[in-house]
Formats: structure tokens, C-alpha cells, sequence
């Protein structure tokens, strides 16, 4: 703004380029900078994702989704995810596990083909981690009830008394979508896998109409659908579990991740840490040693099943279990060592991110 | 006091085609990083300031419901404010300042947006920019 | 004697037109692409005529009077962004007009980002935070509004200069030396 006063058209002739080129070039090049400028703002627009927050399960259901028909199939996902709660939840009533709860002991009853796959896939989870997972801990769960704010530790015999009546093998499944609980006093809680199960849910919505990519977030639970702009993988990242911000990233292209971490609902009494993960063996919570399990899948209901059963079982024993699924995990133990399966420290798809915590060397460092 | 506004004015020309390219170029820049900011990545925590100290940091992914923040008037210079945070952003929803400026910016996600109340001499930033898409927890 | 008693009356117009500029741009309904609580700062055609018929200490005069006003209506901050926004823009102005033979686009658009920046910087004194991430909104906005500044002065000079000529402010200037 120096010197406005060299007005463009009264320059003198003598100048290295003609005053005429100099005004062509420059309207050349603020054109194209325009044109630029616009053209990045339509393809910003075009491929700027639909991302829309509700509330289901408990938790905020968060979903990113991209393509021609983003709008529409984002509301869908939204209201599978909504269904599926209806169908699943112990709370809703009318939902099948509400029905299977109030005729525990009684006759086999009719459910939807969703909820009799889920319970299948529980069982077998449970089957294969040595009733490590075991959906039936609803009576033990009520009773600690890490969702009331003033938890307590409940009295041992009460907890002895609740205690044989967890078992997975009281759920039987029969012929045709039918389902019953051996005992009057089981009853099953299919919360454990529930956001997993609703990423499931959303991805097949995904899958039937017209996007090209999609990510959703049910509270910890996470599915992603197609690719990212470029080819990109997701990034997920994995929760601190000592403090704020994240640890971790993980790198997916495809599949679900859960977490299953003390740190999210505890209590602590004279100075020992009470979390919400109950050893369906003590119907105390878990003393694995470690504090978070992120477990990667081909199903969300899976990776959720498999973070519980894998936190329980600890470090040594959830190997085995992981390999059966053909799942990845990351374990964070209480010393902030980060211990990977094989698969993905060959794959190099975790990255640490937070100084706090180490890689271990070995698996059974 | 020599000169008039008008004697010094009237000859001059309104615009130069040079001036027009020079404030092109300052709009055309300033509408590129402006782009940047439009594009940059949700942040993963906020940083509410008062008089420049920090007061609290907000971690959106550890946010399981919305949360209320309010704020000491004597801290805000006489400010009531009522900050809310959830997992999809921070805004302030009551400020008792004449101008509600603070109030009127709205919902801030992005890395590097800034909700400012300059009679509460707060700010409230985000940062934390993570290329993450989701966070398992 | 009466000159001079003219020259305050004119002075005391200007600073009215100023404070009503001001109050209009307050009206004004925000505009959703631009942050909130940035103001256009109109009121400046009014200071850089002051600063060419009275001189530059009177069109300051204006500038401060205008700060008081927003003072007490809008408050403390508000105040002192005022303040110091029209103190400056209206020095750059006067220099720009003064020194060099910049067109009056240049003069406005000069004011302008001089007002938003005087803006800024005293946020940013305010609450020591990113003030600056509203920079380039503000300077987008100051290129508008000076260029609007900028017109505004060149169609109102011949009416503003007929209007000056009743308080008798003709007489104080001289030949100039630009023609």
C-alpha cells in the first residue's frame, strides 16, 4: 500500500515488462487464485462429512459419514441404533431380554433373530474364555451397581449368595429364534456388548445405501465402514487411562474397536480401587494387573465381548482367546506398559502417543 | 491546518487497479487461512482462561454427558458465565455482560477456535488437534 | 473570536455525526460469517474529515469523544477498544492523506485495518489468549469497510465541504500545493 500513487496505466514505457503484460499476468494469476480458492471450498463442501451426535444406550452415539447419500443414512444408523437398544436393553420393557428375564425358568420363548444371534455369539465367547465373559453377572452387577454414584463394597454374603447362580450355560438356546434361562434367579445383561452390537447395527445400515465411508462411535465403541478420502486409514485413539487426552493411535481400515478399562467407573475404599469389571469366578472386580483393554475385530458385538473377557483373563491368558477370533489387542498395564498382540505389532498400526507410557518389549514381559 | 480534507481529496482517484490487486491479495489471503481454519481437526480438550490463567481444561473424550462449568463472578470481573461442554464441543450458554459477544459465537470444536469475552477477560481455546476420528474408551 | 466559536460548533457537529455513526453500526445485525463484537468502524469518514478541515488535534478530539461515548454505553472494554481503534486510524489516515497522494481507497482501507487491529491487540492485552485467530476475519472485514470508507468520503466531500463553509472554516485553510 506503499506507493499507489504508480498508477498501472500511466506507467512509463522504459519498464522491464510492459505495463500491459504486468496487469495480464497479474489478473491471470488473481483469476486463478480465485478460481483455487473456490474450487477447494466446493470440494471442502462436497466431501465434508455428515456428523451427527444422539444419545442411545447410555451413551452418545457419534457418526461421521461420507458420500452421496450421507444425510438420509446417518438419521437411519441413528435410529437402528435406537432399535436395536429397544430390542436388547434389560431396562426397556418389552425388549426381548426384559421378557427373558421375567420368564427366567420357565418355558423357551420366541426372540428376535438379532438378540438370539447376539446371545450366541456370548456363549460362545464365554465357552472359549473359560467363563471369563459371562453375560448372566447381571444379578452381581445390580448389586454393585456402579451406576448409582454412592457405591459401596457389598456384604461378602450376599455376594456368595448371588454368586452360583452366574453361569452362561443357564442360557439355552433353542430351535427357531427361541431362548429360555434354566434358573428363576438368572438373568442376563447384555450391556457388555451392547455398544459394540449398536456399532454392528449402524454399519449394516452403512452398507445398504449409498455412502462411501462411515465411522461410528457408540460411548467407547467404535466401526468404521469404506475408506477415507485418499485411501487414509482411521485413526482411533485409545483413552489415557491415567488422566485426560488420549495414549494411543490405533490405524484400521476396516472392523470394530472396543475398550473395556477400570478407570471408567470406580470407587475406592481404605485406599484399595473398586472398579466395574467383575470377575464372574469371584463376583469381585477383576485383578488382572492391567487397567485397559483395546481389542480390534471383524464384529463390534465381538470386540466388545472380547475387551471384558480379555481384561479379565489378563495378559497371558487373553492371547489364546484373541487368536481363536482372529483379533488384535493393545493391553495397558497398572505400570503403564503398552503390550501388543503380534498381529498388530507386525502390522505397525499402533503408534504411542503419550510419553507417559512404554511398549513392551515382549508380549510376557 | 494548512490543507483541506477536500483540496487534498477531490484529485485523487477513489481506486487504482494496484490498489485493487493488493487488496485482493490481502483478502485472498486471508481467506485461505481462514479455509485453513475451516478445515482444521476437532481439538480433544479446551482451555478455559481467565485474565490469562488457566482456570480449567475440558477433555471432550472423557465427557460421558454435557457438563456445566460456572464461572466465580469475582474472577470475571463481575461476569456471571455459564460455560457447557459435551463430547461435541464447548460454547457459553449464559454470560450477564452487556454484549453476549461470548454467548453469540457459539458451539467451538475445531483446533484453534477461540470463544473470547473481553468484559470477563476470558478465553476459552481449543487444541489437543488429534487426526482422530474416534476414541476408544 | 467568532471564528473560532464556529470552529467549536463544527467540532462539536462532527463529533454528534460520529457518535450517531457509531450508534447505526451498533444496530446493525450480526453478520454470520463474521466474528461477533466486530465493529465497522464508519465513524471514521466522519474523523478524517475532521482531520482535513480542523486539523488533526480536533478530529483526535472526536475520536476520544466517541471513546467516552461508547464508554459509557457499552462499557469499560468496549471503551478502550474504541478509543484506542479511532485515536489510531485516524492518525494513519491523516499520514496517509497528509504524505503521500494515495488514493482515498487506500486512505479508508489504511484506517480500517489500522481500527480492527488497534481492535485486536486489545483483546489480545485483554486476555492474553489467541486473539489473533480472528485476524483474517477482521482483515477481510477491514478491506470492506474501507473501501466503503473510502467511497463514502469521495461522494460526501462536495456537500460536507458547502456545510464547513457556513461555520466559517473555509478561511483557516490555504492554497495547497498538490494541483
Amino acid at each position: 500500500m506503499e506507493n499507489p500513487e504508480t498508477n498501472i496505466i500511466e506507467a512509463p514505457q522504459k519498464e522491464r515488462i510492459s505495463s500491459k503484460k504486468a496487469r495480464n499476468i497479474t489478473l491471470v494469476l488473481s483469476f486463478l487464485a480465485v478460481l483455487l480458492l473456490i474450487a477447494s471450498v466446493f470440494i471442502g463442501l462436497n466431501t465434508s462429512p455428515e456428523e451427527i451426535t444422539t444419545f442411545s444406550m447410555g451413551s452418545y452415539v457419534q457418526q461421521k459419514v461420507y458420500g452421496a447419500d450421507r444425510q438420509n443414512t446417518a438419521h437411519e444408523a441413528a435410529s437402528a441404533v435406537a432399535a436395536l437398544e429397544e430390542m436388547i436393553s434389560w431396562r426397556v420393557e418389552g425388549s426381548d431380554i426384559e421378557k427373558l428375564n421375567l420368564g427366567a425358568g420357565g418355558d423357551f420363548i420366541e426372540i428376535s433373530p438379532l438378540t438370539y444371534g447376539l446371545l450366541e455369539l456370548c456363549n460362545d465367547v464365554s465357552e472359549l474364555s473359560g467363563g471369563a465373559f459371562d453375560v448372566t453377572i447381571s444379578p452381581l452387577s445390580r448389586l454393585w451397581d456402579f451406576d448409582r454414584g454412592d457405591e459401596f463394597i457389598p456384604e461378602q454374603s450376599l455376594v456368595e449368595e448371588l454368586l452360583p447362580h452366574v453361569d452362561y450355560r443357564n442360557i439355552l438356546l433353542g430351535e427357531n429364534n427361541t431362548a429360555a434361562l434354566k434358573q428363576t434367579m438368572t438373568s442376563v445383561d447384555l450391556g457388555g456388548i451392547g455398544k459394540g452390537a449398536a456399532c454392528d447395527a449402524a454399519i449394516n445400515v452403512y452398507k445398504q445405501s449409498d455412502v462411501s465411508a462411515a465411522i461410528i462411535a457408540v460411548g467407547g465403541s467404535v466401526g468404521v465402514y469404506g475408506g477415507k478420502l485418499f485411501g487414509d486409514p482411521w485413526t482411533v485413539s485409545i483413552k489415557n487411562p491415567a488422566g485426560s487426552g488420549t495414549m494411543g493411535e490405533l490405524k484400521i481400515t476396516d472392523g470394530f474397536v472396543s475398550t473395556s478399562g477400570s478407570y471408567e467407573k470406580f470407587f475406592t475404599d481404605s485406599g484399595e480401587l473398586y472398579h466395574h469389571i467383575l470377575d464372574p469366578k469371584t463376583g469381585y472386580p477383576a485383578k488382572s494387573r492391567l487397567v485397559s483393554v483395546t481389542v480390534k475385530s471383524a464384529s463390534g458385538a465381538l470386540s466388545d465381548a472380547l475387551s471384558t473377557a480379555c481384561f479379565i483373563l489378563g495378559l497371558e491368558s487373553a492371547a489364546a482367546l484373541l487368536r481363536e477370533y482372529d483379533s488384535e489387542a493393545v493391553f495397558i498395564d497398572e505400570n503403564n506398559k503398552v503390550y501388543l498382540t503380534d498381529g498388530l505389532k507386525n502390522s505397525g498400526a499402533f503408534k504411542i502417543t503419550n510419553n507417559d507410557y512404554t511398549l513392551a518389549e515382549n508380549y510376557n514381559e | 491546518m494548512s490543507k483541506f480534507t477536500y483540496e487534498l481529496a477531490r484529485e485523487r482517484k477513489f481506486i487504482t487497479k494496484k490498489n485493487i490487486f493488493i487488496f485482493a491479495a490481502i483478502v485472498l489471503v486471508c481467506a485461505a487461512i481462514w479455509l485453513f481454519y475451516a478445515l482444521a481437526p476437532n481439538g480433544g480438550t479446551a482451555e478455559i482462561k481467565l485474565d490469562g490463567e488457566l482456570y480449567e481444561t475440558v477433555d471432550f473424550a472423557s465427557l460421558e454427558a454435557a457438563k456445566e462449568i460456572f464461572i466465580d463472578p469475582n474472577l470475571a470481573g463481575g461476569v456471571e458465565l455459564t460455560i457447557t461442554a459435551d463430547s461435541t464441543g464447548i460454547s457459553v450458554t449464559r454470560a450477564t455482560c452487556p454484549d453476549k459477544t461470548c454467548v453469540e459465537t457459539g458451539k467451538i470444536v475445531r483446533a484453534g477456535e477461540v470463544i473470547i469475552c473481553l468484559p470477563a477477560k476470558l478465553s476459552i481455546t481449543v487444541s489437543g488437534a488429534s487426526d482422530a476420528d474416534a476414541i476408544t474408551y | 473570536m467568532k471564528l473560532e466559536t464556529r470552529r467549536i460548533a463544527f467540532i462539536g457537529l462532527l463529533a454528534a455525526l460520529a457518535i450517531v455513526f457509531s450508534f447505526l453500526e451498533g444496530l446493525l445485525p450480526p453478520l454470520p460469517f463474521l466474528p461477533h463484537g466486530a465493529k465497522l468502524g464508519l465513524s471514521n469518514i466522519v474523523t478524517m474529515f475532521a482531520a482535513g478541515t480542523t486539523g488533526i488535534f480536533s478530529a483526535i478530539a472526536i475520536a476520544v469523544i466517541k471513546g467516552i461515548f461508547a464508554f459509557l454505553t457499552r462499557g469499560v472494554t468496549a471503551g478502550i477498544m474504541s478509543l484506542f481503534g479511532g485515536i489510531l486510524s485516524t492518525l494513519v489516515m491523516w499520514i496517509i492523506l497528509k504524505k503521500t497522494k494515495a488514493s482515498l481507497s487506500v486512505v479508508g482501507v489504511g484506517g480500517a485495518l489500522t481500527h480492527n487491529l488497534a481492535q485486536l491487540t486489545t483483546a489480545f492485552f485483554l486476555t492474553r489468549a489467541a486473539a489473533f485467530y480472528y485476524a483474517p476475519f477482521m482483515l477481510i472485514l477491514g478491506v470492506i469497510t474501507g473501501l466503503l470508507t473510502g467511497a463514502v468520503l469521495k461522494i460526501s466531500l462536495p456537500p460536507l465541504m458547502k456545510v464547513s463553509k457556513h461555520f466559517g472554516i473555509e478561511k483557516a485553510g490555504g492554497k495547497t500545493k498538490h494541483e
